[in-house]
């Protein structure tokens, strides 16, 4: 039983069911929250959970996380690919800042006009 | 020499502001000639591969080849123009900063040629979008700006998600060999990273029916800045998105479908111009127009139509920057952008530069915009595609008569305000209007370049 449950497909399946559920947990949010806030948090889970399914895909069972260290000198077969993760690491970095300046942007918003709600924003849009 | 000093350079002044604060202008000044020169100096030397580190497969890549080239100097002329232009502004040093970030990220955008970092870079080139549009730190320009990074944020969901599923299929992060082994995956497959790919673009590209967002944003962000987000931003995000998909040799199906996207978004864009009371707004809806049609023509695959296509680019950008800038200094002056604030001022200067800009892109002769749509229609007339040829011929009418309404509401009203264009501000209009009449009374070098340029855009980013 255990072993059918340490397979790469099985897990690579899990991955996918699992990051699917948070990428449509964070599309709901974005699609029915009307606070500021949680647009962007939610915004923030669905980027999550894309990491969480390229991270995920490229795990193989019996294969060590591609760091270079205490005595393995190079890449090799023993290794997962490394670079998704440099790349979600990249990924990762720029969601931190995109997340820091859209709440900043939200913060001062919200000190000028006392409005966080997305339905009131309505400074913008055809002259009557 | 290496390509790198293209992005290296303008981001390396912003860092380095503290140094210089009170002179950011003239050093960002200082940065376009230099890079200017660059362009000059690897004109000789087209086309160029640059690789950084590792093996082909993984390296990275910057490519500098004839359509390249062109979206470079491009764009390093309307930064150096756009530098030039507010050098009396003492007080602005913060738009210097994101500006130069800015420049920065569109040249990288140009010239990736791996998709990773084509995402880098689409992502720099959005943070400091947004940061211009907040740039008034107004609640208008906040809201602005909260809009523009969600449909922003959801852009790069899906180009990431794209650019996800090609690496899982193909484990390829260069174009030219995603390029190669694109019609290797799963048909389903490539219809969803092309679907990915559109979601993500399309957005960026304001096109159909993705741009909801974009007169909005024009309205929130300052004037001035509105003309880079027209002349430089849309181009560089619709210059990378056909890059890819002409290395990807995607199937006429899917480039059909983008022609007609491209059209009915040019008639939807005039449509909405029609009815808009605010300048601001309509020269919004109008890019978004023009950009209908360099999707329209990008996407035919027909050398005439894409070397049109690239003319057209040039005029768009030299002509918006003309009507963004003019409509900055009646703002100034009227404190408004609606139309009735428009109709109010005098000056006959503006207004010359108003119609030359409107005429130019209309496509009236002797304005460059004629030779733009001309080579355009020629090419589609060659094609056999006339109905698409009736359609843009028709759509222009709509056009003219929103541009000839704003001349005439100028005309006729009682004028409350006289303008008083400043010396510098005039030499720069009026070079303008001039490299707008010159390119249409002697077009042939550039249509020349173009084609060349249109070859290798439609040839795609061939394996190296």
């Amino acid at each position: 039983m255990l072993e059918t449950l340490n397979q790469t497909t099985f897990l690579h399946t899990v991955v996918a069911i699992g990051s699917f559920t948070i990428f449509t947990i964070g599309l709901v949010g974005v699609l029915s929250k009307k606070n500021l806030f949680k647009i962007f948090l939610s915004l923030s889970i669905v980027e999550s959970s894309l990491f969480l399914f390229f991270i995920g895909s490229h795990f193989e069972v019996g294969k060590a996380a591609p760091i270079v260290a205490d005595g393995i000198k190079l890449f090799d077969g023993h290794m997962v690919d490394p670079v998704p993760q440099a790349m979600i690491l990249t990924t990762i970095v720029i969601g931190v800042a995109v997340l820091a300046l859209s709440l900043t942007f939200v913060v001062n918003y919200y000190r000028l006009s006392g409005n966080i709600d997305i339905d009131k924003m309505d400074e913008l849009g055809e002259v009557q | 020499m290496s390509l790198v000093y293209f992005i290296a350079i303008p981001i390396l002044a912003s860092f380095l502001t503290p140094f210089y604060k009170n002179y950011l202008r003239f050093v960002s000044v200082l940065v376009n000639i230099l890079l200017a020169g660059f362009a000059a100096f690897f004109y000789s030397r087209l086309p160029l591969n640059e690789f950084i580190s590792l093996d082909s497969p993984l390296s990275i890549i910057f490519i500098l080849d004839y359509v390249s080239f062109f979206f470079v100097s491009l764009f390093i002329g309307v930064m150096l123009f756009f530098s030039l232009y507010s050098i009396k502004e003492k007080n602005n040093t913060a738009v210097f900063v994101v500006t130069n970030i800015f420049t920065s990220g569109a040249l990288g955008l140009i010239l990736s040629a791996d998709i990773f970092n084509i995402y880098i870079f689409f992502e720099i080139a959005s943070i400091s979008a947004y940061i211009l549009t907040g740039l008034n730190r107004d609640k208008v320009a906040y809201s602005g700006a909260i809009k523009y990074m969600i449909v922003g944020a959801v852009a790069s969901i899906f180009l990431l998600l794209g650019i996800m599923l090609m690496y899982l299929n193909l484990g390829y992060l260069t174009l030219s060999s995603i390029g190669a082994g694109f019609h290797t995956m799963d048909k389903g497959i490539q219809y969803l990273v092309l679907l990915s790919l559109f979601i993500g673009f399309g957005i960026k590209t304001e096109i159909l029916p993705l741009n909801f967002w974009v007169a909005d944003i024009y309205q929130a962000t300052p004037t001035k800045i509105a003309a880079l987000f027209s002349a430089v931003l849309s181009k560089a995000y619709l210059f990378v998105f056909f890059h890819i998909l002409y290395t990807l040799k995607v199937d006429a199906p899917a480039l059909l479908f983008l022609t007609a996207i491209g059209l009915l978004s040019f008639a939807v864009a005039e449509l909405s111009a029609l009815r808009s009371k605010d300048v601001k707004r309509i020269f919004a809806y109008s890019t978004l127009g023009q950009l209908g049609v360099l999707f329209l023509a990008l996407s035919s695959a027909n050398v005439v139509v894409v070397s049109g296509a690239l003319f057209l680019i040039l005029v768009h950008s030299i002509s918006k920057l003309m009507l963004f800038f003019s409509l900055d200094l009646v703002e100034k002056k009227m404190h408004s952008t609606r139309v009735e604030a428009f109709a109010g001022f005098r000056s006959a200067f503006l207004f010359t530069i108003f119609a030359i800009g409107f005429l130019s892109l209309l496509g009236i002769p002797p304005f460059a915009g004629f030779i733009a749509k001309l080579t355009i229609l020629k090419g589609f007339a060659s094609m056999g595609a006339y109905g698409i040829v009736g359609a843009i011929l028709a759509i222009s009418l709509v056009e003219a008569t929103y541009f000839f309404r704003l001349l005439s509401a100028n005309q006729r009203s009682k004028k409350t305000a006289e303008i008083k264009v400043p010396l510098l501000q005039k030499i720069m209009l009026s070079l303008l209007a001039l490299a707008i009449l010159y390119l249409g009374l002697f077009p042939q070098g550039l249509l020349d370049f173009c084609t060349d340029a249109a070859q290798t855009l439609i040839q795609g980013v061939i394996h190296v």
